[in-house]
Protein backbone atom coordinates (compact mmCIF):
# COMPACT_ATOMS: atom_id res chain seq x y z
CA UNK A 1 0.00 0.00 0.00
CA UNK A 2 2.80 2.53 -1.06
CA UNK A 3 -0.39 4.41 -2.87
CA UNK A 4 -1.32 6.86 0.09
CA UNK A 5 1.64 9.22 -0.17
CA UNK A 6 0.69 11.79 -2.97
CA UNK A 7 -0.38 14.61 -0.42
CA UNK A 8 1.32 14.69 3.09
CA UNK A 9 -1.21 15.13 5.18
CA UNK A 10 -3.49 12.51 4.06
CA UNK A 11 -1.07 9.51 5.01
CA UNK A 12 -0.15 11.42 8.40
CA UNK A 13 -3.63 11.62 9.41
CA UNK A 14 -5.14 8.15 7.95
CA UNK A 15 -3.69 6.25 10.66
CA UNK A 16 -5.29 8.63 13.06
CA UNK A 17 -8.30 9.03 11.19
CA UNK A 18 -8.79 4.97 10.84
CA UNK A 19 -8.60 4.66 14.66
CA UNK A 20 -11.13 7.62 15.14
CA UNK A 21 -13.88 6.21 12.84
CA UNK A 22 -13.28 3.01 14.91
CA UNK A 23 -14.14 4.22 17.57
CA UNK A 24 -17.04 6.07 16.38
CA UNK A 25 -18.20 3.10 14.81
CA UNK A 26 -18.53 1.82 18.36
CA UNK A 27 -20.20 4.67 19.78
CA UNK A 28 -17.64 7.52 21.10
CA UNK A 29 -19.13 10.74 19.78
CA UNK A 30 -15.66 12.62 20.25
CA UNK A 31 -14.13 9.96 18.39
CA UNK A 32 -16.43 10.98 15.40
CA UNK A 33 -15.70 14.16 15.57
CA UNK A 34 -12.38 14.02 15.44
CA UNK A 35 -12.71 12.11 12.32
CA UNK A 36 -15.22 14.87 10.95
CA UNK A 37 -12.37 17.61 11.23
CA UNK A 38 -9.83 15.41 9.51
CA UNK A 39 -12.12 14.52 7.01
CA UNK A 40 -14.39 17.89 6.25
CA UNK A 41 -11.97 19.82 4.64
CA UNK A 42 -11.06 18.10 1.92
CA UNK A 43 -14.42 17.47 1.28
CA UNK A 44 -15.68 20.73 1.58
CA UNK A 45 -12.92 21.70 -1.12
CA UNK A 46 -14.31 18.59 -3.33
CA UNK A 47 -17.64 19.81 -3.05
CA UNK A 48 -16.75 23.32 -3.90
CA UNK A 49 -15.13 22.37 -7.03
CA UNK A 50 -18.25 20.82 -7.94
CA UNK A 51 -21.12 22.94 -7.16
CA UNK A 52 -19.58 26.71 -5.50
CA UNK A 53 -21.11 28.49 -2.91
CA UNK A 54 -23.62 25.79 -2.28
CA UNK A 55 -20.86 23.03 -1.17
CA UNK A 56 -21.27 23.63 2.58
CA UNK A 57 -24.76 22.73 2.01
CA UNK A 58 -24.04 19.75 0.37
CA UNK A 59 -21.24 18.89 2.74
CA UNK A 60 -23.71 19.84 5.55
CA UNK A 61 -26.32 16.76 4.29
CA UNK A 62 -23.46 14.39 3.56
CA UNK A 63 -22.40 14.32 6.88
CA UNK A 64 -26.03 13.31 7.98
CA UNK A 65 -25.69 10.35 5.26
CA UNK A 66 -22.31 9.75 6.90
CA UNK A 67 -23.42 9.65 10.45
CA UNK A 68 -26.37 8.00 9.78
CA UNK A 69 -24.52 5.18 7.48
CA UNK A 70 -21.57 4.85 9.72
CA UNK A 71 -22.49 1.33 10.92
CA UNK A 72 -22.00 0.18 7.32
CA UNK A 73 -18.65 1.83 6.56
CA UNK A 74 -15.51 -1.00 6.25
CA UNK A 75 -12.11 0.23 6.04
CA UNK A 76 -9.60 2.06 7.43
CA UNK A 77 -8.76 5.69 7.30
CA UNK A 78 -7.95 6.07 3.33
CA UNK A 79 -11.50 4.11 3.15
CA UNK A 80 -12.84 6.10 5.22
CA UNK A 81 -11.64 8.99 2.79
CA UNK A 82 -13.23 7.26 -0.57
CA UNK A 83 -16.31 6.55 1.27
CA UNK A 84 -17.24 10.10 2.19
CA UNK A 85 -16.13 11.15 -1.30
CA UNK A 86 -18.49 9.17 -2.76
CA UNK A 87 -21.40 9.97 -0.22
CA UNK A 88 -20.12 13.83 -0.85
CA UNK A 89 -20.71 13.03 -4.64
CA UNK A 90 -23.50 11.43 -4.93
CA UNK A 91 -25.05 14.73 -2.76
CA UNK A 92 -23.43 16.48 -4.85
CA UNK A 93 -24.93 15.49 -8.30
CA UNK A 94 -27.92 15.35 -6.66
CA UNK A 95 -27.82 18.50 -6.01
CA UNK A 96 -26.69 19.64 -9.53
CA UNK A 97 -29.84 17.70 -10.77
CA UNK A 98 -32.22 19.55 -8.92
CA UNK A 99 -30.68 23.27 -10.03
CA UNK A 100 -30.95 22.03 -13.63
CA UNK A 101 -34.65 21.08 -12.93
CA UNK A 102 -35.39 24.92 -11.77
CA UNK A 103 -31.90 26.83 -12.68
CA UNK A 104 -31.77 29.90 -10.77
CA UNK A 105 -28.42 31.16 -12.19
CA UNK A 106 -26.15 27.77 -11.32
CA UNK A 107 -22.99 28.45 -9.04
CA UNK A 108 -20.51 28.25 -12.03
CA UNK A 109 -22.20 30.94 -14.01
CA UNK A 110 -21.69 32.64 -11.13
CA UNK A 111 -18.07 31.78 -10.54
CA UNK A 112 -17.40 32.42 -13.85
CA UNK A 113 -18.85 36.41 -13.30
CA UNK A 114 -16.72 37.19 -10.78
CA UNK A 115 -13.57 35.23 -12.95
CA UNK A 116 -10.43 37.39 -11.34
CA UNK A 117 -8.37 38.91 -14.00
CA UNK A 118 -5.50 37.41 -15.07
CA UNK A 119 -2.96 39.46 -13.57
CA UNK A 120 -4.45 39.13 -9.77
CA UNK A 121 -4.48 35.43 -10.08
CA UNK A 122 -1.17 35.41 -11.56
CA UNK A 123 0.33 37.73 -8.79
CA UNK A 124 -1.77 35.15 -5.99
CA UNK A 125 0.04 32.30 -7.78
CA UNK A 126 3.33 33.50 -6.96
CA UNK A 127 2.57 32.61 -3.04
CA UNK A 128 -0.75 31.21 -3.08
CA UNK A 129 -3.44 30.83 -4.56
CA UNK A 130 -6.62 32.09 -3.05
CA UNK A 131 -9.42 29.51 -2.57
CA UNK A 132 -11.28 31.49 -5.47
CA UNK A 133 -8.59 31.41 -7.79
CA UNK A 134 -8.18 27.73 -7.44
CA UNK A 135 -11.51 26.96 -7.90
CA UNK A 136 -11.81 29.33 -11.05
CA UNK A 137 -8.63 26.96 -12.22
CA UNK A 138 -10.25 23.93 -11.23
CA UNK A 139 -13.54 24.34 -12.77
CA UNK A 140 -12.34 25.42 -16.04
CA UNK A 141 -11.29 22.22 -16.48
CA UNK A 142 -13.10 19.50 -18.23
CA UNK A 143 -15.47 18.06 -15.39
CA UNK A 144 -13.83 14.59 -15.36
CA UNK A 145 -10.54 16.11 -15.10
CA UNK A 146 -11.14 18.72 -12.58
CA UNK A 147 -12.88 16.22 -10.37
CA UNK A 148 -9.93 13.72 -10.87
CA UNK A 149 -7.58 16.61 -9.41
CA UNK A 150 -9.59 17.18 -6.34
CA UNK A 151 -10.58 13.90 -5.36
CA UNK A 152 -5.80 13.51 -5.59
CA UNK A 153 -4.83 16.46 -4.55
CA UNK A 154 -7.39 17.98 -2.74
CA UNK A 155 -9.39 15.11 -0.89
CA UNK A 156 -5.92 12.88 -0.31
CA UNK A 157 -7.49 9.88 -2.26
CA UNK A 158 -4.93 7.48 -4.14
CA UNK A 159 -5.71 6.90 -7.81
CA UNK A 160 -7.38 3.59 -6.95
CA UNK A 161 -9.63 5.23 -4.80
CA UNK A 162 -10.53 8.02 -6.79
CA UNK A 163 -11.47 5.70 -9.77
CA UNK A 164 -13.53 3.97 -7.42
CA UNK A 165 -15.20 7.18 -6.30
CA UNK A 166 -16.06 8.30 -9.74
CA UNK A 167 -16.77 4.76 -11.37
CA UNK A 168 -14.31 4.77 -13.54
CA UNK A 169 -11.33 2.76 -14.21
CA UNK A 170 -8.18 3.60 -12.53
CA UNK A 171 -6.74 4.16 -15.76
CA UNK A 172 -8.96 6.97 -17.07
CA UNK A 173 -8.69 8.99 -13.79
CA UNK A 174 -4.82 8.76 -14.03
CA UNK A 175 -5.32 9.84 -16.90
CA UNK A 176 -8.02 12.89 -16.40
CA UNK A 177 -5.42 13.90 -13.49
CA UNK A 178 -2.72 14.20 -15.37
CA UNK A 179 -4.17 16.42 -18.32
CA UNK A 180 -6.09 18.19 -15.56
CA UNK A 181 -2.64 19.29 -13.55
CA UNK A 182 -0.17 19.57 -17.04
CA UNK A 183 -3.60 21.84 -17.91
CA UNK A 184 -3.44 23.62 -14.65
CA UNK A 185 0.19 24.20 -14.84
CA UNK A 186 0.49 25.71 -18.28
CA UNK A 187 -1.99 27.90 -17.54
CA UNK A 188 -0.08 29.16 -14.13
CA UNK A 189 2.70 29.39 -15.62
CA UNK A 190 1.10 31.71 -18.21
CA UNK A 191 0.84 35.60 -18.05
CA UNK A 192 -2.20 34.73 -16.20
CA UNK A 193 -5.03 32.17 -15.63
CA UNK A 194 -6.91 32.83 -18.81
CA UNK A 195 -4.34 31.21 -21.12
CA UNK A 196 -7.07 29.93 -22.82
CA UNK A 197 -10.82 30.44 -22.29
CA UNK A 198 -12.05 28.68 -19.33
CA UNK A 199 -14.39 25.86 -20.51
CA UNK A 200 -17.64 24.71 -18.62
CA UNK A 201 -17.45 22.39 -15.97
CA UNK A 202 -18.11 19.09 -17.73
CA UNK A 203 -17.47 19.83 -21.17
CA UNK A 204 -14.98 17.54 -22.95
CA UNK A 205 -11.58 18.30 -24.48
CA UNK B 1 3.68 24.14 3.99
CA UNK B 2 3.49 24.95 0.32
CA UNK B 3 7.58 24.54 0.61
CA UNK B 4 10.01 27.01 -0.95
CA UNK B 5 9.57 25.49 -4.55
CA UNK B 6 6.21 26.87 -5.41
CA UNK B 7 7.61 30.37 -6.98
CA UNK B 8 6.62 30.10 -10.70
CA UNK B 9 9.68 31.33 -11.32
CA UNK B 10 11.87 28.03 -10.47
CA UNK B 11 10.63 27.27 -13.79
CA UNK B 12 7.65 26.85 -15.75
CA UNK B 13 9.09 23.42 -17.05
CA UNK B 14 9.98 22.31 -14.03
CA UNK B 15 6.51 22.98 -13.30
CA UNK B 16 4.64 20.85 -15.62
CA UNK B 17 6.97 17.98 -15.78
CA UNK B 18 6.34 17.65 -11.62
CA UNK B 19 3.08 17.77 -12.69
CA UNK B 20 3.17 15.33 -15.30
CA UNK B 21 5.11 12.84 -13.01
CA UNK B 22 2.72 13.06 -10.11
CA UNK B 23 -0.23 12.56 -12.08
CA UNK B 24 1.37 9.67 -14.29
CA UNK B 25 2.22 7.37 -11.30
CA UNK B 26 0.12 7.15 -8.10
CA UNK B 27 2.23 4.71 -6.07
CA UNK B 28 4.84 7.15 -5.73
CA UNK B 29 5.67 9.07 -2.43
CA UNK B 30 8.67 10.36 -3.57
CA UNK B 31 9.58 14.69 -2.91
CA UNK B 32 8.58 15.05 -6.80
CA UNK B 33 4.91 14.10 -5.68
CA UNK B 34 4.93 17.17 -3.51
CA UNK B 35 4.76 19.72 -6.40
CA UNK B 36 4.20 23.40 -6.04
CA UNK B 37 1.06 22.92 -8.08
CA UNK B 38 -1.05 20.30 -5.37
CA UNK B 39 0.37 22.08 -2.67
CA UNK B 40 -1.10 25.24 -4.00
CA UNK B 41 -4.74 23.81 -4.82
CA UNK B 42 -4.54 21.94 -1.75
CA UNK B 43 -4.00 25.12 0.46
CA UNK B 44 -6.30 27.06 -0.88
CA UNK B 45 -9.03 24.80 -1.14
CA UNK B 46 -9.02 22.73 1.90
CA UNK B 47 -8.87 26.09 3.78
CA UNK B 48 -12.00 27.40 6.06
CA UNK B 49 -13.26 24.28 6.37
CA UNK B 50 -15.44 24.16 10.07
CA UNK B 51 -18.84 23.52 8.33
CA UNK B 52 -21.72 22.64 10.39
CA UNK B 53 -19.93 20.18 12.63
CA UNK B 54 -22.87 20.22 15.34
CA UNK B 55 -25.23 18.87 13.12
CA UNK B 56 -23.50 16.01 12.36
CA UNK B 57 -22.85 15.31 15.46
CA UNK B 58 -26.59 15.26 16.36
CA UNK B 59 -27.13 13.09 13.62
CA UNK B 60 -24.52 10.65 14.65
CA UNK B 61 -26.11 10.65 18.25
CA UNK B 62 -29.26 10.14 16.82
CA UNK B 63 -28.27 6.67 14.69
CA UNK B 64 -26.38 6.03 17.45
CA UNK B 65 -28.78 5.90 20.07
CA UNK B 66 -31.96 4.35 18.10
CA UNK B 67 -29.44 1.61 16.75
CA UNK B 68 -28.73 2.00 13.33
CA UNK B 69 -25.44 1.83 13.42
CA UNK B 70 -25.45 -1.25 14.91
CA UNK B 71 -28.31 -2.47 12.45
CA UNK B 72 -27.08 -1.12 9.41
CA UNK B 73 -25.62 -3.78 6.82
CA UNK B 74 -22.67 -2.54 5.13
CA UNK B 75 -23.31 -3.12 1.20
CA UNK B 76 -20.92 -3.67 -1.53
CA UNK B 77 -20.26 0.22 -1.61
CA UNK B 78 -19.68 0.54 2.02
CA UNK B 79 -16.83 -1.70 1.91
CA UNK B 80 -13.87 0.03 0.97
CA UNK B 81 -11.22 -2.44 3.06
CA UNK B 82 -7.77 -2.87 0.98
CA UNK B 83 -8.71 -6.02 -0.70
CA UNK B 84 -7.91 -6.37 -4.25
CA UNK B 85 -4.52 -7.92 -4.32
CA UNK B 86 -6.85 -10.97 -1.72
CA UNK B 87 -9.56 -10.98 -4.66
CA UNK B 88 -6.66 -11.75 -6.90
CA UNK B 89 -4.96 -14.58 -5.79
CA UNK B 90 -8.74 -15.87 -4.61
CA UNK B 91 -9.41 -15.61 -7.95
CA UNK B 92 -6.11 -17.55 -9.53
CA UNK B 93 -6.70 -20.05 -6.64
CA UNK B 94 -10.03 -20.99 -7.92
CA UNK B 95 -9.15 -21.47 -11.37
CA UNK B 96 -6.18 -23.53 -10.40
CA UNK B 97 -8.31 -25.42 -7.82
CA UNK B 98 -11.20 -26.01 -10.73
CA UNK B 99 -8.36 -27.02 -13.31
CA UNK B 100 -6.09 -29.40 -10.86
CA UNK B 101 -8.68 -30.41 -8.19
CA UNK B 102 -11.78 -31.07 -10.47
CA UNK B 103 -10.06 -34.39 -10.94
CA UNK B 104 -9.91 -35.52 -7.14
CA UNK B 105 -13.42 -33.69 -6.50
CA UNK B 106 -15.12 -35.07 -8.91
CA UNK B 107 -13.61 -38.65 -8.05
CA UNK B 108 -14.91 -37.99 -4.02
CA UNK B 109 -18.36 -37.54 -5.40
CA UNK B 110 -18.33 -40.67 -7.14
CA UNK B 111 -18.11 -42.39 -4.02
CA UNK B 112 -20.42 -40.52 -2.32
CA UNK B 113 -23.59 -40.95 -1.27
CA UNK B 114 -25.92 -38.04 -2.83
CA UNK B 115 -28.37 -38.04 0.12
CA UNK B 116 -25.18 -37.53 2.78
CA UNK B 117 -24.13 -35.04 1.23
CA UNK B 118 -27.61 -32.95 1.61
CA UNK B 119 -28.13 -33.92 4.83
CA UNK B 120 -24.75 -32.83 5.53
CA UNK B 121 -25.62 -29.07 4.60
CA UNK B 122 -28.82 -28.25 4.98
CA UNK B 123 -30.30 -30.96 7.44
CA UNK B 124 -28.10 -29.91 10.31
CA UNK B 125 -30.01 -29.82 13.62
CA UNK B 126 -28.99 -27.04 15.74
CA UNK B 127 -29.35 -28.58 18.46
CA UNK B 128 -26.36 -29.16 20.88
CA UNK B 129 -27.15 -33.00 21.15
CA UNK B 130 -25.65 -33.13 17.24
CA UNK B 131 -25.25 -36.49 16.54
CA UNK B 132 -22.16 -37.24 14.73
CA UNK B 133 -23.38 -36.34 11.34
CA UNK B 134 -23.45 -38.96 9.35
CA UNK B 135 -20.21 -40.58 8.75
CA UNK B 136 -18.59 -39.36 5.57
CA UNK B 137 -18.31 -42.75 3.97
CA UNK B 138 -15.39 -44.69 3.61
CA UNK B 139 -12.27 -42.42 4.25
CA UNK B 140 -10.24 -44.85 2.31
CA UNK B 141 -11.66 -44.54 -1.12
CA UNK B 142 -10.98 -40.87 -1.96
CA UNK B 143 -7.07 -41.13 -1.91
CA UNK B 144 -6.45 -44.17 -3.57
CA UNK B 145 -8.93 -43.27 -6.51
CA UNK B 146 -6.64 -40.88 -7.78
CA UNK B 147 -3.69 -42.87 -9.39
CA UNK B 148 -0.98 -40.42 -8.00
CA UNK B 149 -1.89 -38.76 -4.55
CA UNK B 150 1.04 -36.86 -3.99
CA UNK B 151 0.48 -35.05 -7.18
CA UNK B 152 -3.10 -34.11 -6.88
CA UNK B 153 -2.47 -32.93 -3.18
CA UNK B 154 0.03 -30.85 -3.92
CA UNK B 155 -1.85 -28.39 -5.65
CA UNK B 156 -5.14 -29.08 -4.53
CA UNK B 157 -4.75 -28.32 -1.09
CA UNK B 158 -4.50 -24.52 -1.02
CA UNK B 159 -6.48 -24.39 -4.52
CA UNK B 160 -9.41 -26.07 -3.55
CA UNK B 161 -12.40 -25.38 -5.29
CA UNK B 162 -13.43 -21.87 -3.27
CA UNK B 163 -16.89 -22.69 -2.16
CA UNK B 164 -16.38 -25.20 0.02
CA UNK B 165 -20.15 -26.06 1.41
CA UNK B 166 -18.05 -26.90 5.10
CA UNK B 167 -19.22 -25.94 8.25
CA UNK B 168 -16.50 -24.99 9.77
CA UNK B 169 -14.97 -23.66 6.94
CA UNK B 170 -17.71 -21.20 6.59
CA UNK B 171 -17.81 -21.17 10.79
CA UNK B 172 -14.45 -19.94 10.65
CA UNK B 173 -14.99 -17.05 8.38
CA UNK B 174 -18.10 -16.06 9.94
CA UNK B 175 -15.49 -15.45 12.93
CA UNK B 176 -12.66 -13.69 11.10
CA UNK B 177 -14.80 -11.59 8.77
CA UNK B 178 -17.21 -8.74 9.55
CA UNK B 179 -20.67 -8.29 8.00
CA UNK B 180 -19.71 -8.32 4.23
CA UNK B 181 -18.88 -11.73 4.12
CA UNK B 182 -22.86 -12.44 5.39
CA UNK B 183 -24.65 -11.49 2.01
CA UNK B 184 -21.52 -14.39 0.83
CA UNK B 185 -22.84 -18.03 -0.29
CA UNK B 186 -21.16 -19.09 2.64
CA UNK B 187 -23.50 -16.58 5.07
CA UNK B 188 -26.54 -17.81 3.53
CA UNK B 189 -25.20 -21.62 4.04
CA UNK B 190 -24.66 -20.83 7.49
CA UNK B 191 -27.66 -19.94 7.86
CA UNK B 192 -29.24 -22.48 6.25
CA UNK B 193 -27.46 -25.01 8.53
CA UNK B 194 -27.54 -23.16 11.89
CA UNK B 195 -31.56 -22.97 11.05
CA UNK B 196 -31.41 -18.91 11.42
CA UNK B 197 -29.43 -15.84 10.99
CA UNK B 198 -29.93 -15.75 15.34
CA UNK B 199 -28.30 -19.29 15.55
CA UNK B 200 -25.52 -19.13 13.42
CA UNK B 201 -23.42 -18.03 16.00
CA UNK B 202 -24.14 -20.92 18.61
CA UNK B 203 -24.27 -22.98 15.49
CA UNK B 204 -20.70 -22.03 14.70
CA UNK B 205 -19.72 -22.03 18.48
CA UNK B 206 -20.64 -25.72 18.56
CA UNK B 207 -19.14 -26.59 15.55
CA UNK B 208 -15.95 -25.12 16.05
CA UNK B 209 -15.71 -26.92 19.19
CA UNK B 210 -16.94 -30.44 18.71
CA UNK B 211 -14.33 -32.80 19.13
CA UNK B 212 -12.73 -34.26 16.16
CA UNK B 213 -14.46 -37.39 16.61
CA UNK B 214 -17.49 -35.66 16.73
CA UNK B 215 -17.62 -33.84 13.09
CA UNK B 216 -17.03 -34.90 10.05
CA UNK B 217 -14.32 -33.32 8.99
CA UNK B 218 -12.80 -32.62 5.90
CA UNK B 219 -11.26 -35.56 5.32
CA UNK B 220 -13.66 -36.00 2.31
CA UNK B 221 -12.83 -32.56 0.84
CA UNK B 222 -10.41 -32.61 -1.45
CA UNK B 223 -7.87 -30.79 0.06
CA UNK B 224 -7.29 -33.85 1.24
CA UNK B 225 -6.65 -36.59 -1.08
CA UNK B 226 -2.72 -36.80 -0.94
CA UNK B 227 -4.04 -37.17 3.02
CA UNK B 228 -4.33 -41.06 3.09
CA UNK B 229 -4.82 -41.41 6.31
CA UNK B 230 -8.61 -40.29 7.61
CA UNK B 231 -8.12 -41.79 10.90
CA UNK B 232 -7.02 -38.54 12.63
CA UNK B 233 -8.83 -35.78 10.54
CA UNK B 234 -8.08 -33.23 13.31
CA UNK B 235 -6.42 -29.55 13.04
CA UNK B 236 -4.57 -29.50 9.67
CA UNK B 237 -6.92 -30.62 7.44
CA UNK B 238 -9.80 -28.32 9.07
CA UNK B 239 -7.19 -25.80 8.74
CA UNK B 240 -6.96 -26.26 5.22
CA UNK B 241 -10.50 -26.55 4.51
CA UNK B 242 -10.97 -23.25 6.33
CA UNK B 243 -8.40 -21.44 4.01
CA UNK B 244 -10.96 -22.08 1.05
CA UNK B 245 -13.68 -21.12 2.54
CA UNK B 246 -12.89 -18.19 4.06
CA UNK B 247 -11.78 -16.88 0.81
CA UNK B 248 -14.89 -18.24 -0.91
CA UNK B 249 -17.31 -16.17 1.75
CA UNK B 250 -15.32 -12.90 0.80
CA UNK B 251 -16.13 -12.75 -2.22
Amino acid sequence: MGQRGELRRAPAYDGELGAAVARAQEGDEAAFAVAYRIVQPGLLGYLRGLVGDDAEDVASDAWLEIARDLGRFRGDGAGFRGWTATIARHRALDHLRRQRVRPRGSALERDLLDLPGPHSTHDQALESLSTEAALTLIRALPRDQAEAVLLRVVVGLDGPAAARVLGKRPGAVRTAAYRGLKKLARQLRADGVTDEPPRTLGEST
Amino acid sequence: MTGAGNRPAGGPERERTEAADMAGRHGGRGPADRVPLESLLATALRADAAGREDRALAAFRDARDSGTHQAARTRRRDDWRPRRPARRITLSVLAAGLALGGVAYAAIDAGRPAPGDTDRHRDRPPAATTPPPPARPTPEAPAPTSADPTRTSAPADPDRPAPAPDPEADCRAYERLPDPARNATAWRRLVAAAGGEDEVAAYCARRLTTPPTARPAPPDRPADPGRPTRTHPGNGSAQSANKGGSKGGKQ
